[in-house]
């Protein structure tokens, strides 16, 4: 009798993990996961001491 | 590359589809041929069909003479970000946009704009492997002030103790990593001397009766608290096979107000220091 009770306790955790997964599919399409995320890389590596962005033309 | 600069490449690659053009108002990557199409540009990246110069608007003819206005503009957009890492000051371009001209109707040229970006640099490492195609575009020299963190010009990511890129740059030199050359002097300053390095001025000495007797020797203020601005010297490359931009850094110029005459007036903000990355 116990065992059967696992059997919808089992559909209901992977239909929640499938809707998870959907989910992160649907923002990976998203164009702007695409972009780097530079930002941290910058802050978390400690041995980086400064940075800064900025925006520059060049006429090559 | 076959083309006439790097700036018609760029344009000429995303037309042909095989470099990735993206559109931040649509949120989405678009085909750009379709949407420089759209919103009225032609081939001679400007948004006017028609352009005259004068004589012929005197004349009451309008004819198509936009050549002139494509030669002008070659200009590539690139955000980038300054860091220093490892004892070096680096850069990382992470974005180009080509430039496109923005005209009135009535042929009032109104400035430049961009249409849309390529190149995502979306690696963190600048070295590139030895198999792809490189080709070196120019050497740039830009001048950034000390304070231009403080205005709109640099959005600061990060800092050490409040100090600005110049003062990190002259505290990495303490260390003894990288070699700086006083211009002014044309002699090489130990690390040890880097913090309070200052120039020596001579001032008169009077006696009673107010006429000199002679001069003595003294130190100005350290240096380091009067830097103006940086200069930099940039050379850029552009890899065909990652499509990519990048840049390396060998050295900097550092601006600092100096004494032209020996009795401490004239301050004049020169070309001071050299700072050559090893």
């Amino acid at each position: 009798m116990k065992k059967l009770l696992f059997i919808p306790i089992f559909f209901i955790a992977l239909n929640a993990y499938s809707q998870e997964s959907e989910n992160n599919t649907a923002i990976n399409k998203n164009a702007y996961t695409q972009l780097p995320n530079e930002y941290s890389y910058f802050i978390n590596d400690s041995n980086i001491s400064w940075a800064a962005s900025y925006n520059t033309n060049y006429s090559y | 590359m076959n083309y006439a600069s790097i700036y018609d490449y760029l344009i000429q690659a995303q037309r042909k589809g095989f470099l990735k053009s993206y559109q931040l108002r649509l949120d989405k990557y678009v085909e750009i041929d379709r949407y420089i199409n759209d919103s009225g540009y032609n081939d001679n990246y400007c948004n006017a069909k028609y352009m005259a110069d004068s004589a012929t608007l005197a004349a009451g003819k309008q004819y198509q003479s936009a050549i002139f206005l494509k030669d002008s503009l070659k200009e590539v957009s690139i955000d980038q970000i300054l860091f220093i890492q490892d004892h070096k000051l680096k850069c990382r371009s992470i974005i180009a946009g080509t430039e496109y001209i923005v005209m009135l109707d009535s042929i009032i040229r109104l400035g430049s704009s961009v249409k849309s970006l390529c190149c995502i640099n979306t690696t963190t490492a600048i070295d590139t492997s030895k198999k792809d195609k490189i080709t070196f575009l120019k050497t740039t020299y830009q001048l950034i002030n000390a304070d231009s963190d403080y205005y709109s010009k640099i959005y600061s990511l990060k800092k050490m103790y409040g100090m600005n890129l110049i003062t990190t740059l002259w505290y990495d030199l303490s260390k003894g990593y990288n070699d700086v050359l006083d211009i002014k002097t044309n002699t090489m300053i130990p690390a040890s001397q880097i913090w309070d390095y200052s120039d020596t001025l001579q001032q008169p000495i009077f006696d009673s009766l107010g006429d000199s007797i002679g001069y003595k020797k003294i130190a100005t203020n350290p240096l380091l608290y009067s830097f103006s601005s940086l200069g930099i010297y940039q050379d850029w490359y552009y890899n065909i096979t990652r499509n990519i931009f990048f840049c390396k850094i060998k050295q900097v110029d550092i601006y600092a107000p100096t004494a032209k005459a020996e009795d401490g007036y004239n301050w004049i903000n020169e070309k001071r220091f050299k700072i050559i990355f090893k």
